[in-house]
């Protein structure tokens, strides 16, 4: 069943259908808006507040777009509310260091190894900061293609942008990452087959060979 | 197209986003491009590394929250907003009350300590307290409460002796009447401590296994008794088995005594004292039975210790030996006296008992760090040898000439620490120390017990609510990491580092160390290594029946420091305010003492206590050997124990005269030097590494035989006292009497040392089964003062 057809059965009275949507998105959206606002608390706020607003009844789902396009919308929304918001307030609670050590308390999974996490984390420290030193609308235009898949013209939709231009932020983003994170990260990330999510990649990579070769 | 475009296009292509015209253009383009190439794998690289850019997982409870809240409309959640801001208006009505509670308890908790005391004195003195049971501010605390409590003490001992006709000075009583006159048991002890009373008693008949009960009607008010006395109320609680509070009130209304037998009772007719393991009735007034637990000595570890015995000046002339100004082993002693036991013999160290006091010594001179007396008498527990007496005095230090202090309380919040006598008596005392603190002070607190953590980072001694605080929230519980803490402790120290200052870890520990640097090889080593650095460390051992006394002297011994046995508020204070500069401030390290006797007029000599200070004759010039440190204001007394030549001649046919030397041959005649000895000290300024000597001699015409001064007096009878604990072979014609005689005449008794001593001398003397001296001596002319002791020394002091 399909994010569309779950959010017109959640419409029609059934809650169920919005906890199959909360649970195939729920890692999706937190890790985009971790990646937004690089803050733990900030990333609950927002997932929480993303889905608070799904649910309001005054702003509901129409099927012009696909459902995701529009859920991450709402997302990035909630992030850039979260972003004003902490420059209105927050400078003196949220500093760089502090918000950084919030991104980095983490809940590892039981099957994970001491050296796994922290390796894992390492890692993370690293595009992190690669990520974040990309202006905002690239670093918006790479994550959504990169972690949340949405196809080009999804992107232009959510960001209100021709598509052309899409695929320049996508473009310059890519040169810039290239050089800012480091080559050993990057090396680790394609060697290790037991990395998070190597189902995705394998699956991009059959789509890829298809297409490319 | 140009080549810029071309790239755009690869980044494009990567994501499978190109028309089929695009897809053939970049395919054919990159078999021809080195550059794009590049890129392309480049691209693709970064491109599959993002995507496997593990994801952080959402945290649970905050998974949960928002799936409880899905579904909800728009309005609901407003809704629930503003419950919200209702329900966090509850929760601030909660937490002030609990805040508020809180703060109640602490000072209620307060508060009943002061109460408790003031029962204490109002059942010892009915003349004095009656105004005080109002007084919630700790008693202790209050200035008076030295003077009161010497005063109170002396009103009872009036009235003892005018009600009961107690046999020797110092002996106390409010016992309850009633129980005077019941025949069943006779008072073996009744005596008052400082923490109060403890009423003792002995049952007449065999196997009384039943309760007695009476109502208490002299004293109306009482409280429970924790194990020590550090709560300094009512009566003590030492028996087998417990009065249950159903049982007495089964008999009696609330405000009774009750009185315990064990079984086995020993019969009436054995006159000699009474040993410990006796059975023995202890009273309690008290509203309500606290559980007790009795101490398990078998936990507690000490040192063996074997007495020094004489030495013939021909054979081995110098005698040498570290001071040591540690006082702990008396507060230990009284410890075990105040429950009603005598101590260990290896518990009781001698010259711990004597430096314990203060003494009158003059102070030292202009750049001298200390000064030196010596005194030689005649020996009170044997008429026929002299007892001599060397005294330093260290330098008292003012406010202001004291050093910045940089302190980090290392304070073990074990579960072993979660009693009375431990971790809220640390509390109370470093409380009263921190008041005495100035702002150029710092402290920090160390906490260790499962892990080590820092409560409280360095303060400065000016935000002395801010340090109460943090003592203040201390609380027992988890298992004990000695090591890590003490790691913590010296690297917090090291930070908070004060140039000439005084820096310094102070360890409060009942001894338990059981995780972390338990190895003590490596614990001395740390310690010693942060000694040299100028980090010195003070112990201060809590608690009983699990007190590792000779792990923590040996430890304050390594780290330049000393090592205090703190076993009520009184002793805390002693160690942490009025001797504060001398638990703190080094004046004089590495302090050695060698004494050279003279053949021709010492016989042989003793050094009494100190066994485990003894040095080779070699160290004492060693300047790499380490020795004992001495605070402001510390002072230090040993005594040497002399046969005088031509006395009772103990030597003979114990040692074979030497053939190959000519010395054992005194040319006494030829001999001129009427000198007994030369006493020679060397010591070290506290950050020198070289040594400073001192020299003095006396000589046989300083001996003054019965003029003696009141140090003397004063050191000589807690010596006794000491020997007669140890049960020595050298206790001579010690009696506990002639101790009361002695301490009784001393006058200067600033803060009640003198008068609490005497309690314990009465306590030990009704425990001791070694009460009656044993002859030693096959001279007759001595055994007579055996058969007469009483009249021995009052011709002694005529």
């Amino acid at each position: 069943m399909t994010d569309e057809e779950l959010i017109e059965k959640f419409y029609e009275g059934d809650r169920e259908a919005l906890a199959v949507i909360f649970e195939r998105h729920k890692e999706g959206v937190f890790n985009f808006a971790l990646r937004m606002v690089n803050n733990r608390a900030d990333a609950e706020d927002i997932i929480s507040d993303t889905f608070g607003r799904v649910c309001d009844s005054r702003n509901k789902f129409v099927q012009k777009a696909k459902f995701k396009t529009w859920l991450y919308t709402i997302a990035r929304h909630a992030c850039i509310d979260k972003i004003r918001s902490r420059r209105k307030w927050g400078s003196m609670w949220f500093e760089k260091k502090n918000s950084n050590e919030q991104a980095q308390m983490d809940f590892p999974s039981d099957d994970e190894s001491a050296s796994q996490v922290l390796d894992r984390k390492e890692v993370s420290q690293h595009i992190q900061s690669a990520i974040n030193k990309l202006p905002s609308d690239q670093r918006e235009a790479i994550m959504l293609r990169e972690f949340q898949e949405l196809a080009y013209d999804e992107i232009a939709q959510m960001l209100g942008c021709s598509l052309a231009n899409v695929k320049i932020l996508i473009y310059r983003a890519r040169v810039q990452l290239k050089d800012s994170i480091p080559a050993f990260v990057i090396e680790f990330l394609s060697n290790n087959q037991n990395a998070k999510s190597p189902k995705r990649f394998d699956v991009d990579k059959e789509k890829f060979n298809q297409e490319g070769r | 197209m140009n080549h810029e475009e071309l790239k755009i296009l690869l980044s494009v292509y990567i994501d499978g986003e190109v028309t089929p015209s695009e897809k053939d253009l970049i395919e054919n383009h990159l078999v021809s491009c080195q550059s794009c190439q590049k890129d392309f794998d480049e691209f693709k690289k970064v491109s599959s590394s993002l995507k496997r850019w593990p994801q952080e997982r959402l945290s649970p409870d905050v998974e949960l929250n928002i799936k409880a809240r899905l579904g909800e409309s728009k309005e609901r959640i407003m809704e629930k907003q503003e419950v919200r801001i209702q329900w966090s208006a509850v929760a601030l009505v909660v937490v002030v009350m609990m805040v508020s509670t809180l703060a109640f308890q602490q000072y209620a908790r307060r508060g009943l300590q002061a109460r408790v005391r003031d029962a204490s004195s109002y059942l010892s003195s009915e003349t004095i307290a009656l105004g005080k049971a109002d007084q919630y501010e700790p008693y202790y605390l209050n200035s008076n409460y030295a003077v009161d409590r010497v005063e109170s003490q002396k009103a009872a001992n009036k009235v003892v002796r005018r009600d009961y006709h107690q046999e020797g000075a110092g002996l106390l009583a409010s016992a309850p009447a009633a129980l005077l006159k019941d025949e069943r048991y006779v008072p073996a002890s009744v005596s008052a401590d400082t923490s109060g009373q403890s009423v003792q008693y002995f049952a007449k008949e065999k196997s009384i296994d039943k309760l007695a009960m009476m109502r208490n009607n002299e004293s109306q008010v009482g409280y429970a008794q924790h194990e020590t006395g550090a709560l300094a109320g009512g009566f003590k609680v030492v028996e087998q088995r417990r009065v249950t509070s159903e049982e007495l009130d089964a008999n009696l209304n609330r405000n009774v005594v009750g009185v315990q037998a064990r079984k086995e009772v020993r019969s009436v007719g054995d006159e000699g004292m009474m040993s410990p393991n006796e059975p023995a009735v202890y009273i309690y007034p008290q509203k309500e039975i606290y559980p007790y637990t009795p101490p398990r000595a078998d936990a507690e570890s000490y040192d063996r210790i074997s007495e020094n015995g004489f030495q013939l000046p021909t054979q081995e002339p110098l005698s040498t030996f570290s001071i040591d100004v540690d006082t702990a082993s008396y507060s230990n002693v009284r410890r075990f006296l105040s429950q009603g036991q005598l101590p260990p013999a290896d518990a009781v160290r001698i010259e711990e008992m004597i430096n314990y006091f203060n003494y009158e010594y003059p102070e030292p001179g202009w750049g001298q760090p200390f000064s030196v007396t010596t005194e030689v008498t005649s020996c009170p527990w044997n008429p026929s040898h002299q007892l001599a007496l060397i005294g330093l005095q260290g330098k008292r230090l003012n406010s202001l000439t004291m050093p910045a202090s940089n302190l980090v309380f290392l304070i073990d919040v074990s579960g072993s620490m979660n009693n009375p006598n431990k971790l809220p008596l640390l509390q109370d005392a470093f409380r009263m120390m921190v008041q005495q603190l100035e702002s150029k002070d710092k402290v920090s607190i160390v906490v260790y017990a499962g892990a080590a953590g820092m409560v409280l980072d360095a303060t400065s001694g000016n935000y002395q609510e801010r340090i109460i605080n943090a003592i203040d929230r201390l609380q027992a519980g988890g298992s004990t990491a000695g090591g890590a803490g003490i790691q913590l402790a010296y690297q917090v120290a090291r930070a908070n580092f004060i140039p000439n200052g005084n820096n310094r870890v102070i360890l409060a520990t009942d001894g338990d160390f059981n995780v972390g640097v338990s190895n003590d090889n490596d614990l001395t080593q740390m310690i010693e290594n942060y000694r040299d650095q100028g980090i010195y460390l003070t112990v201060l051992g809590f608690g009983i029946g699990n007190l590792k006394d000779s792990k923590m002297e040996k430890l304050a011994d390594k780290g330049n420091g000393n090592y205090f046995y703190i076993d009520n508020i009184n002793e805390g204070r002693k160690v942490l305010v009025n001797e504060l500069g001398s638990t703190l401030f080094t004046i004089a390290k590495d302090v050695k003492v060698q004494v050279e006797f003279n053949p021709a007029t010492v016989e042989s000599y003793r050094l009494v206590g100190y066994e485990n200070r003894t040095l080779a004759k070699e160290d004492f010039n060693d300047d790499i050997k380490d020795a004992g440190e001495m605070g402001a204001g510390h002072s230090v007394t040993a005594l040497y124990e002399i046969i005088p030549t031509g006395g009772y001649p103990q030597s003979q046919g114990r040692v074979d005269p030497l053939v190959y030397q000519k010395s054992p041959i005194i040319e006494r005649n030829v001999f001129a030097s009427l000198d007994v000895m030369t006493v020679k000290l060397r010591y070290k300024d506290p950050k020198g590494t070289t040594s400073k000597l001192i020299k003095k001699t006396v000589s046989r015409n300083d001996i003054r035989a019965n003029m003696n001064s009141e140090n003397m007096r004063l050191a000589s009878a807690v010596a006794e006292f000491g020997l007669l604990l140890r049960n020595s072979p050298y206790r001579g014609i010690a009696s506990f009497d002639h101790v009361i005689n002695e301490v009784s005449v001393v006058k200067s008794d600033k803060f009640g040392y003198q008068s609490e001593f005497l309690d314990l001398v009465g306590k030990a003397k009704s425990l001791s089964p070694y009460s009656s001296p044993v002859p030693l001596y096959a001279d007759p002319s001595l055994n007579d003062r055996y058969e007469n002791p009483q009249s021995t020394h009052e011709k002694g002091q005529k």
